[in-house]
């Protein structure tokens, strides 16, 4: 039993199967415009809620935040369902397939056996599409991988009932109702209004740009607060946070920047363009403190110079997307 | 980034390739495909030989006697005995109760079991570690 549908290879998982699943449906939007109109980007460092013992950092917003706006913007459909029990669960999988329906699933990463090695880690919110079964396997579009994948139904049940942070609890979904002539630019204003104000408006220190900030003042005292060691695990979780977890590149930066290129042209505005541009350059710099960080984590002794220079580049960051958004706010 | 900037390094993707968005020789964004960064496999190399470091801290107390092998499944599906607890339907302070080797000598086989199907290895496994 296998659905024809046209495998997407995209940068990210979650705007990668929604556009996947709006092309399925007739409707033909980038994964980009798709991150953009939910309003993915985003920047969130919260010290203490610890992720393999290292803060919480993430460079885009909580997941399936994406889906739920986007669908909401798009006047979409988005059904979701989620079990209590795993049988119940992967029965209601094979009936969705039975009907011809693709269906998205929120799964770990851990327990997906096609994953590389040393990529598996106990993360809940991978997205994946179930287009069909043969035999025991499920056949997966795994929007990260350039082919489609396979999977065991009993490693695909363990990852979908995976525990701790972000259960998945069986997570199904699918679109329907989908518009295939929506009001792209209303949904794009509204995409770009609500991330402008999340990356600017939440007066908390832990959030958008004022986040970035408190990054940039912890980091530099990482050394002498943790020790060698345990600072430099600290500065890996935020790199990998921000190049390893399938982010198009810098921490979502780039895929951002192409969306609002894109918008530009939609919306007929330069501005959107001129902001593309500056978010670009700011794309630059992140993956410049990516290489100093690796460069600090190679080093058999960091120095506190060395953490400082990562700092000064991340406060940097943290202005020029200020400006940026700034920018953007008045531009749309 | 410019496509000709995109890393195409030996990484830890075993032969993927990533997407990733660059922009053409005339500034727009497409979708280009990377091998793999040098900088993400420095990041992940200090994450995986961290999990390494404690798994084989683990693999030595098991041998000594002053954990159960279940503490060496544990530490390889990277968890902590709250979240294993999760995996198998206890509590954690359960599942700490049985990471002694004397209390996990006397489990019955249906408990076993339990482990076993959250672990993804079988009824076997989950009482041996490597030589």
């Amino acid at each position: 039993m296998t659905i024809a549908f046209d495998h997407v290879h995209a940068a990210h998982c979650e705007s990668g199967v929604v556009a996947a699943m709006l092309r399925h449906g007739g409707l033909k939007l980038s994964e980009a415009m798709v991150f953009g109109i939910g309003s993915g980007l985003f920047f969130l460092y919260l010290p203490l809620f610890k992720i393999y013992g290292a803060p919480l950092t993430a460079y885009r917003d909580a997941p399936n935040a994406i889906m739920t706006r986007c669908a909401k913007r798009l006047g979409v459909g988005l059904r979701k369902t989620r079990f209590r029990d795993p049988q119940v669960a992967m029965q209601a999988l094979d009936d969705a397939l039975a009907r011809g329906v693709p269906v998205g699933m929120q799964t770990g990463v851990f327990w997906l056996p096609y994953f590389p090695r040393d990529m598996r880690f106990q993360f809940n919110g991978h997205h994946v599409i179930a287009y069909g079964k043969e035999h025991d396997d499920y056949l997966l579009s795994d929007t990260v991988f350039e082919q489609v994948v396979r999977c065991a139904s009993a490693d695909l049940q363990r990852a979908r009932f995976a525990k701790g942070p972000l259960a998945p609890k069986g997570l199904l979904y699918y679109l329907d109702e989908i518009n295939t002539k929506p009001d792209l630019v209303a949904a794009v204003r509204a995409g770009i209004r609500m991330t402008t104000s999340r990356m600017l408006g939440i007066p908390i220190s832990y959030m958008g740009v004022k986040g970035i900030r408190t990054l940039s003042r912890a980091l530099a005292g990482w050394p002498q607060k943790l020790g060698d060691n345990k600072a430099k695990s600290w500065l890996a979780n935020v790199i990998r946070m921000q190049e390893e977890i399938g982010t198009g590149g810098a921490g979502f930066r780039f895929m951002y920047a192409a969306f609002l290129d894109e918008a530009a042209q939609l919306l007929d505005n330069p501005a959107l363009h001129h902001v593309s541009q500056q978010l670009s350059e700011i794309g630059d710099r992140w993956r410049d403190f990516a290489v100093a960080g690796a460069q600090v984590i190679r080093d058999q002794k960091a120095s506190a110079a060395g953490y400082q220079a990562l700092a000064d580049i991340i406060a940097e960051c943290a202005d020029r997307e200020q400006r940026a958004f700034a920018e953007l706010r008045r531009a749309i | 980034m410019r496509i000709s900037d995109v890393p195409q390094d030996d990484s830890i993707l075993e032969g993927h390739q990533r997407a990733c968005y660059a922009q053409d020789s005339s500034g727009r964004y497409v979708l280009a495909t990377s091998r793999g960064w040098d900088v993400e496999r420095v990041a992940n190399r200090q994450a995986v030989s961290q999990i390494d470091e404690k798994i084989a801290q683990v693999l030595v107390d098991v041998r000594a006697g002053k954990l159960s092998a279940l503490a060496y499944h544990m530490a390889c599906a990277h968890l902590q005995p709250r979240g294993l607890a999760a995996h198998v339907g206890l509590w954690a302070w359960q599942v700490r109760r049985h990471l002694r080797p004397s209390v996990f000598a006397r489990l019955a086989p249906a408990m076993l079991k339990r482990y076993a199907d959250a672990l993804g290895i079988d009824l076997a496994t989950v009482c041996q570690v490597p030589r």
